[in-house]
């Protein structure tokens, strides 16, 4: 039992298989609600984008689903691309150098774009 | 007999083309085209919070030819990996696993994805 709530709390970043597996599953879930609500609710702003863009992301909730968004978007990938890593590279010292170059890119976009989205929320017009 | 550098699964080299086949590795391609893609959107996000004038460049390269064949690819990989995850989250709860489903489905994902990508592009 603790052991495999341990699995589940690694969010699919230890070294078994199934969690990675189910967090997989949970965010690919996740992410159909959150897309389904950005693509509708972005529709509108449509016309005048980049403008809009700066208005829409003020209000809190927007903001925070938007974040939430992009965090569940790069676990899924990483997740994705290091069973990609899985099947196709057989090296291990190679496997494991690009798993780490690759959690480190996603950190830092992920980073990057909470950075511009939490300045673009408080910056003052 | 040991070699340490065989290929793991799947042999792509090697594995007849079938539609359930080029599907299955349409999915990660297209997972990977739309990892690369949050590059872009992250990078977006940073010019339209930081950097005016590099939003502005940025800007006028999505709207010229080049820009929006990559837009085009983006969105299509987008549909294409929506529809599919959906279908192989039902797999995953058990339904839909014989032959004939697999390839009704495999045909529906296909024909919604490019009627979809065509609707938000020229409509």
């Amino acid at each position: 039992m603790i052991n495999s709530l341990k699995k589940f709390c690694s969010f699919g970043f230890s070294k078994d298989g199934s969690s990675q597996w189910i967090w997989q599953r949970i965010s690919a879930l996740l992410l159909i609600f959150l897309f389904s609500w950005i693509i509708f609710s972005l529709q509108k702003l449509l016309i005048n984008f980049t403008t809009d863009f700066y208005a829409w992301i003020k209000i809190p909730i927007n903001m925070i689903l938007f974040i939430t968004l992009f965090i569940v978007v790069m676990h899924h990938s990483t997740l994705g691309i290091l069973n990609i890593f899985e099947d196709y590279i057989q090296s291990k010292k190679k496997k494991k150098f690009f798993s780490t170059l690759l959690k480190t890119i996603s950190f830092l976009i992920i980073f990057l774009s909470i950075f511009s989205v939490w300045h673009i929320y408080s910056e003052i017009i | 007999m040991k070699n340490k550098n065989r290929p793991i699964s799947p042999h792509l080299q090697i594995y007849k083309p079938q539609l359930t086949s080029i599907l299955s590795i349409s999915h990660r391609f297209t997972g990977i085209i739309l990892y690369l893609s949050t590059f872009l959107i992250s990078f977006w996000l940073f010019c339209i919070a930081f950097n005016n004038n590099l939003k502005i460049i940025l800007d006028s390269f999505f709207f010229s030819n080049f820009g929006k064949i990559i837009l085009f690819f983006i969105t299509f990989s987008f549909i294409y990996h929506f529809l599919n995850g959906i279908r192989h989250l039902v797999w995953d709860f058990g339904y839909g696993f014989n032959i004939k489903n697999v390839y009704l489905t495999g045909f529906i994902i296909i024909i919604l994805t490019l009627a979809l990508n065509i609707y938000i592009w020229f409509f």
